[in-house]
């Protein structure tokens, strides 16, 4: 059976697919088209490659090509489990 | 007609622009940050064009604190008719063609140019089959394009030549983007270059979570050893051999001259030009091994590995590296900041960068220590060192709460790309002429304030010419009349030729030594100058000590490195003159703190000048020198006085209380202005 919970992205697990499917509450407009032009869009599938040792930096596969992005941004993208084509 | 390169940085474009123009323009984003764009001309058939680089980019989005995006988002918009060629990189195709949807979607005229064709192993077919999904599907052209092989050239020309627009129905939403290049991907060859492969395989070494940090700080450390192994060893040689040149040969040959007029040409200027010498290696090497770095794509792992701890610090993880170019040299700190995107990052980094101790300061350190410490010496150089980066990161968290509060900051992602083999010459080359530029630049500036000063020590107000370490010089009397502010150190009345080794050290900080030695000891050394200066003999000794120092030492050993500096002779009768003119350990102690905190250099300041401007240049100045006072004499008034330490100690919590607030008031003030370079441009989004 699929795991269907949300998670937020900094507390996703290493090597594993996810889909976003939302933001919290938190982000600007602006912080969203920001996030928007890097891939970070509702529907979207991302691979969480690896996390730093303290937990605050996160790399990403998204679109293609590896990312970092810090804590504070992964605590408000919500992920579900498995790259659905939705 | 006004054709615009447009692309992420390091697709290429600026090769592009340079296979257009037949110009030799430099390969952009070298080192992070291009802000200027570039400009050339072309022609196809007798029809001549415009050709603007613009800088690289990761989103086309107005919401942007990055300097590159902002002018580019700017130009665009003022510019929604230029024909704009969107060079992509073939090994990451999906990323770039965000950006490219992102171009078509707003409806601006774009050719696209896939570069890199060369990186995948592509056959003949597979290549017209990426072509031709793209041009089907974006309903643009698409030149096949590698830069490395000089191919796709003409076919680019013909492009521009027969552009005409074409309707297209692609939306605005990022999430139909992503769907779309997904299909187009799924029609497509696979795409991984070799460079990918590595990096994968590389990064699960570099960033594993055991071995990173590790890994990470073995590559510091050798980033150190060089550096300073380079500089004890050539700067050696060439302030031997800057000083025959230079200074002895003018005082032989030129003897003639008036004596003033010889001591300020020879000892001033000649001087002068001897210390800014001694200079270059360290630079170089800095330079050059920042541009490995940089090139390599190891910057971007370093950052991601220091970004948390320098989060706390309130500065992002790219800074680190460029912190740990302080230890070198603070001007290469300057040089390393330019890789931070935003202004205030590179503000605040530059503000702490002064108690970094720089390679200048460590000469200073090993005489004094030894000196005053024995054998505690180095012992207690360790310790200066220490308290420099504790001080830094003090210097940060309150810098960062207080004049840097400034809220709101921009998701921050940044990019990892592949890993690359650096292009050594070209770095090599590029150093090279950073180094002259910055060097000459400085030179105009330090030569003229050195031969003053000269002047002024070397001759008294009845204009009678004396000897350096003179009390009768004007210098001295300046130095006099400045030293009782050093009181609270420590620093007593008739101990003028420290305050004075504080405004040469403000030159460079060699010259702390240099000065000490000189004005306190001028007998002591001058033993073996005699008037006839044997030229030939001296270039024979620096070039014995300088095959001395390249084969007949210890290269990893820092404190062996440090202990071989030549001023250490005669330590013995030197102490006890040094030990009476400090008041103790605990005068030279806060002497030493004042050095470690206090202004850096000029060609440091020239440096923040640079990068951000003059103002900027003197605020850190001040606050570094500032800082000096209280904290030297905090120490010296805890250490010598019971009560005068208490009373200080309150002065010392009121005052930078005060500060705080006052810097939290400024920086809130403050906020539009060092980012109003990047406030957003547009009220809504689309």
């Amino acid at each position: 059976m699929e795991n269907l919970t949300a998670i937020f992205l900094s507390k996703a697990h290493e090597g594993k697919d996810y889909t976003i499917i939302g933001f919290s509450d938190n982000l600007s407009l602006h912080e969203k088209d920001r996030l928007a032009s890097y891939g970070f869009v509702i529907g979207n599938s991302l691979r969480i490659i690896r996390k730093s040792i303290m937990g605050n930096t996160f790399e990403v596969n998204i679109v293609g090509s590896n990312l970092v992005i810090r804590k504070k941004e992964a605590d408000n993208i919500l992920l579900q489990e498995g790259a659905h084509e939705s | 007609m006004r054709v615009s390169l447009l692309g992420y940085p390091n697709a290429g474009k600026t090769s592009v622009f340079n296979m257009l123009t037949s110009q030799n323009r430099k390969v952009a984003n070298f080192s992070g940050v291009t802000v200027d764009s570039y400009e050339g001309n072309f022609s196809i058939d007798n029809k001549n064009y415009t050709l603007i680089d613009l800088p690289g980019i990761n989103s086309l989005s107005s919401f942007s604190d990055s300097k590159d995006e902002t002018v580019v988002s700017e130009y665009i918009q003022a510019n929604p008719n230029d024909l704009y060629i969107n060079v992509i990189d073939i090994t990451h195709l999906q990323r770039n063609l965000l950006l490219t949807l992102n171009a078509i979607s707003r409806k601006l005229n774009t050719i696209i140019v896939v570069n890199m064709v060369d990186m995948v192993q592509l056959s003949l077919t597979e290549i017209s089959q990426v072509q031709k999904t793209l041009e089907d599907t974006l309903k643009v052209p698409v030149i096949m394009f590698s830069a490395k092989k000089k191919t796709g050239l003409e076919q680019l020309k013909a492009a521009i030549k027969n552009y005409h627009p074409q309707e297209n129905t692609i939306s605005r939403q990022t999430i139909d983007h992503i769907k779309l290049i997904k299909s187009i991907t799924q029609q497509l060859p696979k795409l991984t270059s070799k460079a990918t492969k590595i990096t994968t395989i590389l990064d699960a070494v570099l960033l594993n979570k055991i071995l990173a940090i590790p890994l990470f700080a073995i590559i510091i450390y050798a980033i150190l050893l060089i550096t300073l192994n380079i500089h004890i060893i050539f700067s050696g040689f060439i302030d031997a051999l800057g000083e025959i040149i230079f200074v002895d040969l003018p005082n032989k040959y030129l003897s003639f001259l008036p004596e003033i007029i010889l001591i300020v040409l020879a000892n001033g200027i000649g001087g002068g030009i001897q210390t800014m010498l001694t200079f270059v290696p360290i630079i170089f090497t800095l330079f050059f091994l920042l541009g490995i770095l940089e090139q390599s794509g190891y910057m971007a792992r370093q950052a991601f590995i220091t970004d948390g701890i320098m989060q706390k610090l309130g500065l992002p993880g790219k800074a680190f590296i460029a912190l740990i170019m302080g230890l070198g040299c603070t001007a290469a700190c300057s040089s390393g900041c330019r890789t931070l995107e935003r202004e205030s990052d590179r503000r605040l980094s530059l503000m702490m960068a002064p108690t970094i101790s720089c390679s200048a300061k460590l000469p200073v350190y090993v005489y004094l220590c030894f000196l005053a410490f024995g054998t505690m010496a180095l012992n207690m150089v360790f310790l200066l060192y220490f308290l420099g980066i504790t001080l830094t990161v003090i210097n940060g968290i309150f810098l960062s709460r207080s004049l840097f509060n400034n809220g709101k900051s921009l998701p921050f992602i940044m990019d990892l790309p592949d890993y690359m083999l650096p292009n050594f010459l070209y770095i090599l080359k590029n150093s090279l002429i950073r180094v002259k530029n910055f060097v000459i630049g400085l030179g105009k500036i330090i030569i003229p304030i050195i031969a003053f000063l000269t002047l002024l020590s070397s001759v008294s107000f009845k204009g009678e010419i004396v000897p350096i370490d003179s009390n009768k010089s004007i210098l001295s009397a300046a130095s006099r009349s400045i030293t009782p502010v050093l009181s609270p150190l420590g620093i007593k009345e008739d101990n003028w030729q420290a305050t004075l080794s504080i405004i040469t050290g403000f030159l460079a900080k060699e010259m702390v030594v240099a000065t000490l030695d000189a004005v306190y000891f001028p007998n002591i050394n001058s033993q073996q100058e005699n008037t006839e200066v044997l030229i030939l003999a001296e270039i024979e000794n620096a070039l014995v000590d300088f095959k001395n120092q390249l084969i007949d030492k210890n290269y990893f050993d820092m404190f062996d490195i440090a202990s071989s500096y030549s001023l250490l002779n005669n330590m013995d009768s030197k102490t006890q003159i040094m030990y009476e003119k400090f008041n103790g350990f605990a005068g030279i102690f806060a002497f030493l703190l004042f050095i470690l905190i206090y202004s850096p250099c000029l060609s440091a300041m020239r440096a923040i000048s640079l990068e951000i401007n003059k103002k900027w240049a003197w605020i850190v100045g001040t606050w570094s020198t500032f800082n000096a006072f209280m904290i030297a004499a905090l120490f010296y008034q805890i250490a010598t006085n019971l009560y005068g330490g208490i009373i200080f100690s309150i002065i010392f919590i009121l005052s930078y209380t005060a500060i705080f607030f006052i810097f939290k008031r400024i920086g809130l003030k403050n906020t539009k202005l060092w980012e109003s370079n990047f406030v957003f441009t547009k009220k809504t989004p689309d």
